[in-house]
């Protein structure tokens, strides 16, 4: 095949990359429509993706709810309000086609969601209004089940797309690797979906080793663009003790010890000294509109106590519930077990037992916690139509940009499946006016050298020491807190990590599940992420959602309400445009907010969502 | 901590052995068996194979089964809590490589 007689090789029509919602929504719509499918995931489907990590919820708007789907919900949360409220808390930098796109098409797919879930026996648990709530292992199995509507698709598991085969301009398949087989092998298709979520390149991990941006590694090196690489969202994540390092549930716990009990911790730095939230941004921020904000209040708090050096050595605060009587507490872990205690084993969140934890909570002693990230609003340049700038190429999930603008308020969940859903159509309406070819030769050479590269070099820097690396850099520059000093320093050790150690990432042993070969393939996509991420955290002199300068506080909207926007080169170099977001309802803001708490504060916001508590 | 880990490379027919590491961790610091694989993995030897693609580190995913001390158990739960520590491969299926057996 193409000159590479040793790779085997499958054909069809439309190969997707990813295993979970993205993925799956999109294999099943490019089924529906009449496609043959190949469907390539790292990990298993129903075992695999951030999705198996969400909290979690997912939402509609009202009338949806109550129109689309039958269920009793307060009408008067439209679509259009939904929609608003997206574009502006996401402080207007969404693409506003993608954003319509989302909440048009989102009900029905969540509709058919919500069958599988009950199909597979693990119903989500409905909550007023079109508000849901299960964990993410039941989230996954949920899709497993989806997927199980498309019979005909080809499933291939534990399988790592490496690279986009190209043929004129245009994809021609993809080169994949087997991983427990070690074996490198092509699937020839007609349109490529890519659907492997996000990136995350810090050391502090609350999402799956999976998560090193592949989607958009591969996309970038077919010739897309990538967009708005600078925004990732952090939330509450434990930082010790090390066996619940990573976990979220001082995040689920702020959320359902308030909302049952009332009980809101206070924030203390190491010496127990107050981290104080003005009043009104807790009033009127965080608990008032639906808890979505209550991650950036957070992110901007603790974030500027610990860049200032009131953390504690493990890099977090500590939650401090001590002003409640015993009585009150006991309140709140009650209400939080009351939600969480259905999907987990006693005195569990997830696998993690956190009885230990919960005792704490219990005697008002403090729960060390710091700030872990969770999604990435940046990715592959995407239209409404999931179509990428590369024709023949598209992404869905949490693999493209623009749904969310600076800040990722609505649900990553619905995202995953309302645009997974969309590409899969796309693909298949592209696939169907193409005639099958074979990649060039040069293209597919390339791509097989460069995946060989590593493991044929049997002396050199180990890749597991390269991701380190890698993120070390990130932890120091590129984290909540941003200055201009320290992202120049994370670019230039990032540079000197792509320049100087990559060419050198070397693999012992043979090709068989060998882990060094994957990572040092998964490094290169991690570094197009993070240095186009830093190189945009760089020029962006504002402060806009969760891209927080500590030198540059302010809001700048006349100056930068705009995307960054990152072409590749033939010859490496980097092309940068800025473009203002595409508007179709919602005009842009002008003039300056003093930081981007105050922005919530704006009058102008008005809200248009479910109001809680 | 004394870290015993059965190694077998991955040809077919090779015959295993067992390496020892000693990783700066006590039973008191509460680690998990992930973290010490992650440790040995970083600082003495990245060929060390142990399931860690698509790992969700929080007993979720289930996947990355193994044998600690001769029980089955899953690496990211489990708290390494004894001065010597010896990991081996799931029984049920063939050894791929070192501590990883066919899904
Ligand atoms: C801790 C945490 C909590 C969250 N809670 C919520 C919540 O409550 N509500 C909500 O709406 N969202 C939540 N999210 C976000 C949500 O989980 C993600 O937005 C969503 O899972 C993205 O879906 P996806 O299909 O795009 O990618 P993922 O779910 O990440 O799936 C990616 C898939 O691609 C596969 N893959 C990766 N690389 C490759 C490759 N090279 N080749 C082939 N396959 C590949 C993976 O194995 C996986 O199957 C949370 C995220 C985290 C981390």
């Amino acid at each position: 095949m193409a000159g590479n007689s040793e790779l085997r090789f499958l054909q069809t029509d439309v190969v997707v990359a990813g295993g979970a919602g993205a993925g799956v929504t999109a294999a099943l719509a490019a089924f529906r429509a009449g496609a043959d499918v190949i469907l390539v995931s790292k990990g298993k489907v129903g075992r695999s993706g951030n999705v198996v990590m969400a909290g979690g919820s997912l939402s509609v708007d009202g009338y949806s709810a109550k129109k689309v789907m039958g269920l009793e919900a307060d009408e008067s949360i439209s679509p259009e309000g939904w929609f608003d409220s997206l574009v502006k808390e996401g402080f207007y930098l969404s693409d506003q086609p993608v954003v319509e796109q989302f909440t048009s098409d989102g009900p029905a797919i969540v509709k058919e969601y919500i069958q599988w879930a009950q199909r597979a026996n693990v119903p989500f648990k409905q909550l007023k209004d079109g508000k849901w709530v299960s964990s993410g292992r039941n989230f996954a199995l949920a899709l497993k089940e989806g997927l199980r509507d498309a019979p005909g698709v080809e499933i291939l598991e534990d399988t790592s797309v490496i690279d986009v085969l190209m043929r004129d301009g245009r994809p021609a398949g993809i080169l994949a690797l087997d991983i427990y087989r070690g074996e490198l092998f092509v699937v020839l298709a007609k349109a490529v979906v890519l659907g492997t979520g996000g990136y995350q390149p810090f050391s502090l991990k609350n999402s799956v080793t999976d998560m090193t941006g592949d989607g958009v590694g591969i996309g970038f090196r077919a010739g897309a663009d990538i967009a708005d690489m600078e925004f990732l969202l952090s939330l509450p994540t434990a930082v010790a003790p090390p066996y619940l390092r990573g976990s979220i549930l001082p995040y689920v716990l702020i959320v359902y010890c308030g909302l049952k009990g009332g009980a809101w911790p206070q924030f203390r730095d190491a010496h127990g000294d107050l981290i104080a939230v003005p009043e009104e941004i807790m009033e009127k921020t965080a608990f008032y509109k639906g808890f979505k904000l209550i991650k950036l209040v957070c992110t901007y708090y603790w974030g500027e106590a610990i860049f200032h050096g009131r953390g504690t050595k493990n890099g977090g605060i500590f939650l401090d519930y001590s002003r409640y009587t015993p009585k009150q507490r006991e309140e709140a872990v009650k209400g939080y077990f009351s939600v969480q205690g259905e999907y987990y084993a006693t005195n569990h969140y997830k696998g993690d037992d956190i009885s230990r934890v919960m005792d704490n909570l219990r005697d008002g002693k403090g729960i060390e916690t710091g700030l872990g990230f969770e999604y990435s609003c940046g990715g592959l340049l995407i239209d409404e139509h999931m179509r990428t700038t590369v024709p023949g190429i598209f992404a869905g999930g949490e693999t493209g940009s623009g749904t969310f603008g600076a800040m990722r308020v609505g649900d990553g969940l619905v995202e995953m499946l309302v645009q997974g859903y969309k590409a899969g159509e796309s693909a298949a309406a592209f696939a169907r006016n193409i005639e099958p070819g074979t990649p060039d030769k040069e293209s597919t050479r390339c791509c097989v050298e460069r995946a060989y590269a590593p493991l044929r070099r049997k002396t050199g820097i180990s890749p597991v020491l390269v991701q380190a690396r890698i993120e070390k850099a990130c932890d120091a520059g590129f984290g909540f807190r941003r200055t201009e000093a320290g992202l120049l320093a994370a670019l230039k050790e990032l540079r000197r990590i792509r320049t100087e150690d990559m060419p050198h990432m070397a693999v012992s042993g043979g090709p068989r599940y060998n882990i060094e070969w994957l990572t040092a393939l998964q490094m290169e996509n991690l570094m197009v992420c993070v240095e186009h991420g830093v190189l945009a955290a760089l020029e962006r002199k504002e402060s806009r959602g969760n891209h927080i300068r500590d030198d540059y506080p302010q809001v700048d909207h006349d100056t930068w309400t705009v995307r960054q926007i990152f072409t590749p080169m033939a010859d490496g170099g980097i092309n940068m445009r800025k473009e203002t977001p595409r508007v179709t309802k919602v005009p842009l803001l002008r003039g300056k907010d003093e930081n981007v708490m105050q922005f919530f504060l704006r009058p102008d916001l008005d809200y248009k969502r479910y109001q809680w508590g | 901590m004394h870290v015993e880990i059965y190694r077998q490379d991955d040809e077919n027919n090779s015959v295993g052995h067992y390496d020892i590491f000693v990783v700066p961790y006590t039973d008191e610091d509460k680690v998990t068996v992930m973290d010490v694989l992650d440790y040995i993995s970083l600082h003495y030897d990245g060929s060390l194979a142990y399931y860690k693609h698509s790992v969700c580190d929080h007993g979720i995913c289930g996947r990355c089964g193994l044998r600690v001390n001769g029980k089955a158990a899953m690496a990211c739960t489990t708290i390494a809590e004894t001065a010597h520590l010896r990991l081996d491969p799931l029984r049920s299926k063939d050894v791929v490589r070192d501590l990883v057996v066919v899904p």
